[in-house]
């Protein structure tokens, strides 16, 4: 910007406030606290991009999480027999009924525990606190809050997929 | 609001605690001032400690995925590489890291020893200083076969074998290390052990002391021992700095380019994940890492015991060089022979450890192949042929 010379007697006159009364300045954000501030913010950048790696580090890795279909040989699960397989990180329980194969979220509804076939009954039971569940998934006894969750399931003619 | 909070919670700790006492007094320290010579090289001490901090963070994260066995060790490291998210990332890091603190606690010791830093009152700063030196080549070695690729197994084995030439304990501290006669996976957890366990905790003990010496006995000064030195206030009248911001906005910058140079590194020149170890075969021209190049070339030129004993007593001679170099004078120019035995040592282990690095391997110079023995000395075995002379040819240099 370039100074224009100003009109004779329009200087401010010695002690004279420059600003009207009343009207106060705001605080002038000096060098020294703009610097700090531009260095707090790019401290806070650089942390924040060294923690984001750690905290993506730390969540479990794709492949962990399970495949996303499960082959099981017809051969291995004669009937009325069981297999618990990790399928999308999950355990999963696969029971060669006489109605056919079925596959559920082994993970009991409850409290987490995994749940076991057991022929006699034709049911499901989970060992920790005497829950019990029907060939269809739906509660039959015990403190359970809900069904547990069926998984997709194909047979070819020599394999059980779990998942499509 | 965050200030209110952060007030009411330091007067509630200082009702208790009175924890104003130890806040003013490392104010005081921060407001310390530093003498006026200090410049861009008085911060590789702490860019080695930003490293160490940098290590730690990274390899508790890498020990999350990490087996230490030899059946998995390997797997685990090539997981870690290629499933886990930033998985790479991490291990440049804690590798690159490795190399790069060890390449600035070097620059520090000789920082330290052309300004004359270990001479009286600061002997037992140098004595500490170098014990963290061995603790964190100790760190190198250990680390070194954690991921038990061919490099790995065959550089810890021929570095193990330097230890059997101690005289007459050589063959049964050589069985201590590795655990047994050769580097399996009893080697792996004990290293494993000294690595992640041992060696950090003596690292801290250590580092503590060093840091404390330093706030306590001040920079040294370049005057010699013979000047009574500077206090604070003469210091700051001198023109001195006061520590904080001054010196530790140079650090911050210094510790930010080193960063900058690693991550740059890590992306243009990442460092591999060889085969996996095998124990039945040893691939050709193995050799420890840089850091023992020099020493392990010159064991090469020696009878072992002797080159063992011989390499003791420097080692010993630099951790006791406060006791024999006596001397008063600080300023590098004020005392040459010692200036100039230094920049002969650094250029002896410069040679030693490039020999070390062309041994057992062929180059072409000049139009002729050289095979370059374990000594490092070149014997001419062909001369290569002008490609434009044989365009059609690529095997003219096969040999």
């Amino acid at each position: 910007m370039s100074s224009t010379p100003k009109p004779p007697g329009s200087a401010v006159p010695p002690g004279k406030p420059r600003k009207a009364p009343g009207k106060k300045r705001p605080d002038p954000v000096r060098r020294r606290r703009f610097l700090r501030k531009c260095l707090g913010a790019l401290g806070g950048i650089g942390f924040l991009m060294a923690v984001y790696p750690l905290i993506r580090y730390i969540e479990p890795p794709p492949e962990a999480e399970g495949g996303n279909r499960v082959e099981i040989d017809r051969d291995s699960l004669p009937p009325g027999t069981s297999r618990t397989v990790i399928y999308r990180g999950r355990p999963t329980i696969v029971v060669n009924t006489s109605d056919g194969y079925i596959a559920y979220n082994a993970v009991c509804p409850h409290l987490g525990c995994v749940v076991k076939w057991e022929g006699g009954t034709q049911s499901l039971i989970c060992p920790c606190h005497g829950g019990k569940f029907g060939t269809d998934g739906s509660v039959q006894g015990g403190p359970i809050p809900g069904p547990l969750t069926a998984v997709e399931l194909s047979v070819s003619d020599d394999k059980i997929i779990i998942g499509a | 609001m965050i200030r209110r909070l952060s007030n009411a919670l330091y007067r509630w700790l200082d009702d208790r605690v009175e924890i104003s006492i130890v806040i003013d007094f490392c104010l005081r320290q921060l407001a310390k001032p530093v003498p006026r010579h200090l410049n861009w090289l008085f911060s590789f001490g702490t860019v080695t400690l930003m490293f160490f901090l940098s290590q730690a963070v990274s390899g508790v994260f890498l020990m999350i995925y990490y087996e230490a066995s030899a059946d998995t060790a390997y797997e685990s490291v090539r997981y870690i590489m290629e499933q886990v998210r930033f998985g790479w990332l991490m291990r440049q890091v804690h590798s690159y890291g490795a190399n790069f603190m060890i390449a600035f606690l070097l620059l520090h010791s000789v920082r330290v020893f052309f300004y004359g830093g270990y001479k009286k009152p600061r002997e037992l700063t140098w004595l500490f200083g170098f014990g963290l030196l061995i603790v964190t080549l100790a760190f190198g070695f250990t680390g070194y076969l954690l991921p038990w690729d061919q490099l790995s197994y065959w550089g810890t084995t021929v570095g193990t074998e330097i230890a059997a030439a101690t005289p007459v304990i050589g063959e049964y501290l050589l069985i201590l290390l590795r655990g047994g006669e050769i580097i399996s996976d009893v080697t792996l957890t004990r290293f494993f052990m000294v690595h992640v366990v041992l060696l950090p905790w003596v690292f801290v003990g250590l580092v503590a002391v060093h840091l404390v010496l330093i706030r306590y006995k001040g920079i040294s000064p370049l005057e010699g021992t013979d000047v009574p030195e500077k206090t604070p206030d003469e210091l700051k009248k001198a023109g001195g700095k006061p520590f904080y911001p001054h010196h530790v906005m140079k650090e911050l910058i210094v510790v930010l380019l080193v960063l900058v140079s690693m991550i740059l590194m890590i992306i243009y020149y990442p460092l591999p994940l060889h085969e996996k170890a095998d124990p039945f075969n040893t691939p050709v021209g193995v050799r420890p890492e840089w850091y023992f190049l020099s020493s392990y070339q010159a064991l090469k030129y020696l009878p072992k015991t002797i080159g063992i004993i011989g390499s003791g007593l420097v080692v010993l001679a630099i951790c006791l060089l406060p006791f024999w170099d006596r001397t008063p004078a600080r300023r590098p120019s004020r005392r040459p022979v010692a200036t100039s035995l230094g920049i002969l040592f650094i250029v002896l282990n410069i040679v030693l450890a490039l020999l070390g690095k062309i041994s057992e391997t062929e180059m072409t110079i000049l139009g002729t192949r050289y095979h370059f023995d374990i000594y490092g000395w070149p014997h001419a075995i062909a001369t290569v042929e002008e490609p434009a002379a044989e365009p059609a040819t690529d095997g003219g240099e096969d040999e």
